[in-house]
């Protein structure tokens, strides 16, 4: 028809264009929304923000800890702390608040905890590490944090960690905090399956623990599978100053 | 002409009715019409102006002395929360969508927004919004009272029944923003008049096309976050707890992540309407307006990498602050260009001191003061005192009141004659302003001091070496609360009564709106101009 | 036009920095009670001398935009110049207005980026002190000292619902303040129990965010002894105003005086803990004292409460009904609300004094108006 007709077509097809393009610009952002989750871990990881890395809550491979060098030149103040979240009813301190440890030297530090209530709880530890960028410098082989614990009513434990510092720790920090925060979770868990599975665990009977493979869990829905094989001693980026 | 609109006619998109507006509540509720839905968006927020403000003020009653005075605490951190939801996400906001709903297309010769009814939904959709979010002050508990930056835990693990209604809202809000950003990306890329090229456009179009792309980025962003928030409340997940392997931390990081270009995305129309303005006022182009489109973009950019400023004492390695520092320093380098363009442009003018003209010389002055604090709070080592302080007060309400506010205002005095056919009562417009002016400096300024010496901000109640400055800023923010209702006795009046504007309205003025006669009519350019 | 530009600023400038020189002295006297406190640390002293030299660069800057736009207004009017210019662009000037900020800019970069790292380095500190932000008081505890206690707000009722005349120290002051030694580096380590705080001080320069999961430190040398107070900075609910912080710096013998005194003080109340033979009265006396420093902050010393959010305990049905409801709340909390469990916190005895007291108090009489140590114990165990 008309040249006007035309281009009056011509602006709708590229109003659509525009639209179009601009509606997966708008599912892409809102994708990215949540992929910063995973990329905010991976963040905390290389800079150490917020005292977060995945080394506190997940052990270390055989292999690298066969490959563990002491280095008595020097010694890291290394200094333990217990807190309670929301006035969780449990008495929980660390049995020993200082230590003077060689990086690379393997060693076992233990809590206390007490249930003083006459209910059975599940608990979990939340590990964090000041200053915050030692994090990914602290190696546990095995700590109570990487489980849930169950805690029978009036019950006492000795809970353990098992950890050195990596050598690679830069040589002006010479003191660290590990700090564990207690969280009642008994009601998102269920104790009898968890004592049952830390009976076994203990006891070594039979018991294929998933989260003690390599592939590492994390309770961030959506991003289990977005872990990569991080546990490689040798090949740590050391970007903690 | 005749066979063009009846083409038009066959078109899906186009108007409903050609002749004139429909009678009655239904033009308003079912309008595609570009301009009556600028007029819907202008009063709308006009009315939440005076809710927003009326909260202001319950805030300032409460801080006139020491000790708790018509408040409790929870009443008190409901009225704050609500107060920055309510002025940023139903004032500010939508009163700069309802000016790009009114003068995109005026500017570029459109016809209309390219797309008419998602606009109708985007209005719509926001007075839902609005009332899901007003309804909170009924729901058990009360409003929100997290602070409008409603961060977890205190929103999340520790919410109150509203905070899911909020979540709605902001989710609606969203949407709407979403809607609006995409209707002016696609009218002005497509829509313009011929001859009309990218660095011919109005300043106003190109700071709005650029909001428009910030919109895009990063609602869906806040939408994403929410939707984080929904869930932990509600399906157990742990986005920001701690005991589930989340972080509270990351909260801030994503509500920054949005809530920086945010600010942004309240000012970067500001800047549009002040560069439209000044050069009429001083009879003089416009200072660099090459260098203004590209500070512009560059502020753009630069916003989304800064967002961590706001998180200085939340614990971040030496390396992420000093980035974060400078990254925040750079910014100011494109806003200070801005800044010295608008000086160099009233810099040997004729200048009138019209009431826009006014409020615009406020803008650059003020807006100024509140981005010198902005450099101040920009050196982390220092922010580590200002932080969360009434200095943080003082400086974002200097860049959203005497700035934001102040430029809207510039920009409804200057085109209200076209909007309504008839000019506003100029010695009313000069009272306003300078009764505005006063008490702006009266209510903000003091909480400078305060802030230095100490005073937290969002708190009820204060020790005794505050009392006179706050006392003052009360009286100040009564004084400003008062002469706002001029402002509506104005707009409202010049809608009705008032000597007839002339086609121009100013002496001289630039750009197409001013071609068309006024008030405007209800269809304009459906034969687009041609652009020299 | 353009070079006119140029030469008029820099005449302007010239000239403003001489006014402005000669005006230094007198602004800065007459602002100070209303600006950054100097502090008594050599970080505040740092950020106060960096914050002012951000503030006149800022008031320079903000004095040479005025003075531009305000020549313009006076001398560039209709009325007085009909005939506007034509200029609209230069590159040379807005070269010039970019690189000029950019060195502003790096210039109060470097000091800034010198003193946070300074800040940052907490190594080589003599006391460690961790704080516990709690919805809405303080917990300090001195790791290597066995020295650990909740700090609340002091400030009576009546003064905040201004029934009384209000004191100088009016919302900062506490029942327990922190102390600490003079010219000693004391490392703060922060974390929170419920939501966000953030410790503020500052005659200290120091601000740092309490975050529940995570730990985050601070340092500080306070110079001068003396008392310092600061509030809570991150909104953390209802009564966020209302959790001061007071530090005393005092001298290093004075402070292994106090560290003395109060390490006794522990050793007593865990005497206390574990007495079993408790008379009604002696629980009485306990528990206000218990009541003092657990309850007032919501309760209130008269036992009204501060309704809705915080019931009174006058008249209470759980105080006036059987006593297995009353220790159940105070041993678990009441989910849903801000009631926390006392469980971890108090030892039997002090539950058991303090349910007394508010049984015996107000005008309350109700059902088991004394409650025992033991009847706690075998709640503690079901």
């Amino acid at each position: 028809m008309s040249i006007k007709n035309k281009q009056e077509e011509q602006k709708q097809r590229g109003i659509r264009r525009t639209l179009i393009k601009s509606l997966i610009g708008l599912v892409f952002m809102f994708g990215f929304a949540f992929a910063l989750v995973p990329i905010y871990d991976v963040l905390c990881e290389v800079t150490g923000l917020n005292g977060r890395s995945q080394f506190l809550t997940n052990p270390v491979k055989q292999k690298n800890i066969d490959k563990v060098v002491v280095d008595y030149s020097r010694k890291i103040k290394l200094q333990f702390d217990a807190s309670n979240n929301k006035h969780v009813p449990i008495e929980f301190e660390p049995n020993q608040r200082n230590t003077l440890i060689n990086p690379g030297d393997i060693k076992t530090f233990t809590y206390r905890v007490k249930n003083t209530t006459g209910k059975d709880m599940v608990l979990q530890a939340i590990p964090s590490t000041s200053p915050n960028e030692v994090a990914s410098y602290l190696r546990k082989i095995e700590c109570f944090c990487f489980n849930q614990q169950p805690l029978a009513a009036g019950e006492e434990a000795e809970l353990s960690v098992r950890l050195y510092i990596h050598s690679s720790l830069p040589k002006e920090i010479n003191a660290m905090t590990l700090s564990y925060t207690l969280y009642d979770i008994t009601e998102a868990s269920d104790f009898q399956k968890i004592s049952v599975e830390k009976n076994a665990r203990e006891n070594d009977i039979d018991y294929i623990a998933p989260e003690h493979d390599d592939d590492h869990e994390h309770s961030i829905p959506g991003q289990e599978s977005k872990q990569e094989e991080h546990n490689d001693d040798d090949d740590h980026h050391g970007t903690g100053t | 002409m005749n066979e063009a609109t009846i083409d038009i006619k066959t078109n899906e998109m186009a108007h409903d009715d050609h002749h004139g507006p429909a009678k009655g509540i239904t033009r308003w509720l079912y309008t595609t019409n570009h301009k009556d839905i600028g007029t819907l968006y202008l009063l709308f927020s006009l009315l939440m102006l005076f809710v927003g403000g009326a909260m202001a003020l319950v805030i300032r009653t409460e801080l006139f002395a020491p000790g708790m005075q018509i408040t409790t605490p929870e009443f008190y951190n409901q009225m704050v929360s609500m107060h920055g939801l309510v002025m940023i996400f139903l004032v500010i906001m939508p009163t700069f969508i309802g000016l790009a709903n009114w003068m995109i297309p005026l500017m570029i010769g459109a016809p209309d927004m390219a797309l008419p009814r998602l606009n109708n939904w985007s209005f719509w959709v926001l007075v839902i919004a609005s009332i899901v979010l007003m309804s909170t002050f009924f729901v058990e508990g009360g409003a929100p009272s997290g602070g409008w930056t409603f961060y977890a835990p205190l929103s999340t693990e520790y919410a109150k029944p509203s905070i899911t209604f909020m979540i709605l809202s902001i989710h609606l809000l969203g949407m709407s923003s979403i809607m609006g950003a995409l209707n002016i990306i696609s009218t002005i890329f497509n829509l313009r008049a011929p001859g009309m090229g990218y660095m011919k456009m109005p300043l106003f179009v190109w700071t709005w096309l650029i909001t428009a792309f910030l919109l895009l980025a990063v609602m869906p962003v806040l939408a994403g976050l929410v939707t984080m928030m929904l869930t932990d409340i509600h399906f157990g997940t742990s986005f920001f707890n701690a005991a589930g392997g989340g972080d509270p931390v990351m909260f801030q990081h994503l509500f920054w992540f949005f809530g920086h270009p945010e600010v942004y995305i309240m000012i970067l129309p500001a800047f549009g309407i002040v560069s439209m303005i000044l050069p009429t006022f001083s009879r003089k182009p416009l200072f660099g307006y090459d260098s203004m489109v590209y500070a512009t973009a560059s502020i753009a950019i630069l916003s989304m990498i800064v967002w961590a400023h706001h998180m200085f004492t939340a614990g971040m390695p030496l390396a992420g602050e000093i980035f974060f520092m400078a990254t925040t320093m750079i910014i100011a380098v494109p806003t200070g260009v801005k800044v010295f363009n608008w000086i160099a442009t009233m810099f040997q003018g004729s200048i009138t001191f019209e009431t826009p003209m006014l409020f615009a010389i406020a803008f650059v002055a003020l807006f100024t003061i509140g981005g010198l604090s902005g450099v101040m709070m920009a050196m982390a080592s220092v922010d580590i005192q200002y932080h969360d302080s009434y200095f943080i007060v003082a400086h974002f309400h200097y860049v959203l009141v005497p700035g934001a506010l102040f430029a809207i205002y510039a920009g409804v005095y200057y085109w209200l004659p076209k909007w309504t056919g008839k000019m506003y009562n100029e010695t009313l417009g000069q009272i306003h302003f300078w009764l505005s002016f006063v008490s702006v400096n009266l209510t903000f300024f003091p909480m400078h001091f305060v802030g230095l010496a100490g005073m937290p901000r969002r708190i009820p109640d204060y020790s005794l070496q505050f009392s006179d400055f706050n006392a003052l800023a009360t009286i100040g923010a009564f004084a400003f609360g008062i002469s706002q209702l001029i402002f509506a006795y104005i707009v409202i009046r010049a809608m009705f009564a008032g000597k007839p504007a002339t086609q121009e309205v100013w002496d001289n003025p630039e750009g197409l709106e001013w071609t068309i006669p006024s008030p405007a009519p209800y269809h304009t350019f459906e034969t687009p101009p041609e652009v020299k | 036009m353009i070079d006119s530009l140029i030469l008029f600023a820099r005449k302007l400038l010239v000239k403003l920095v001489a006014v402005f020189a000669a005006f230094i002295p007198g602004i800065a006297f007459a602002i100070q009670p209303y600006n950054l406190p100097v502090g008594v640390t050599e970080t505040s002293k740092e950020i106060f001398d960096l914050h002012m030299f951000g503030f006149w660069i800022s008031f320079a800057i903000g004095v040479f935009v005025f003075a531009i736009m305000l020549w313009s207004i006076i001398f560039h009017r209709k009325s007085v110049r009909p005939t506007p210019a034509k200029f609209s662009h230069s590159l040379k000037l807005e070269i010039l207005w970019t690189v000029v900020p950019i060195i502003i800019l790096v210039a109060l970069m470097i000091p800034a980026t010198q003193v946070l790292t300074r800040t940052h380095d907490s190594s080589n500190a003599e006391i460690d002190i961790k704080i516990t932000g709690y919805q809405w008081r303080w917990h300090y505890e001195y790791l290597d000292e066995r020295v650990k206690f909740f700090s609340n707000i002091n400030t009576p009722e009546e003064q905040i619902s201004n029934q009384e005349e209000k004191t100088a120290e009016y919302l900062l002051e506490v029942d327990k303040e922190i102390v600490i030694p003079v010219n000693t580096k004391v490392r703060f380590l922060l974390t929170s129990a419920d939501v966000l705080h953030a410790w503020w001080v500052p005659d200290l320069g120091v601000k740092k965010d309490a975050i529940p999961g995570f730990i985050n430190e601070m340092w500080t040398i306070v110079d001068e002894e003396g008392v310092y107070r600061g509030q809570c900075a991150e909104l953390c609910g209802t009564r966020h105003a209302f959790m001061p912080i007071v530090v005393r710096a005092v001298s290093r013998p004075e402070y292994d005086d106090w560290l003395a005194e109060r390490q006794q003080g522990a050793e007593e109340e865990a005497a206390l803990a574990q007495k079993a033979d408790w008379t009604p009265e002696e629980l009485l006396e306990r528990g206000k004292q218990v009541y003092s420093i657990n309850c007032i902050a919501c309760h209130q010393t008269s036992g009204k409460g501060l309704p809705p959010a915080f019931p009174a305990l006058i008249g209470s049905s759980v105080v006036l009904g059987p006593k297995a409801a009353q220790i159940d709340i105070l041993l678990n909390g009441r989910s849903g609300t801000t009631m926390q469990a006392f469980g971890a916190l108090l030892s039997d005895s002090d539950i058991a004094a303090v349910i007394t007291h508010t049984r015996n108090s107000w005008g309350n009489s109700g059902q088991d108006q004394t409650v025992f140590p033991q009847d706690v114990a075998a709640q503690r165990s079901k």
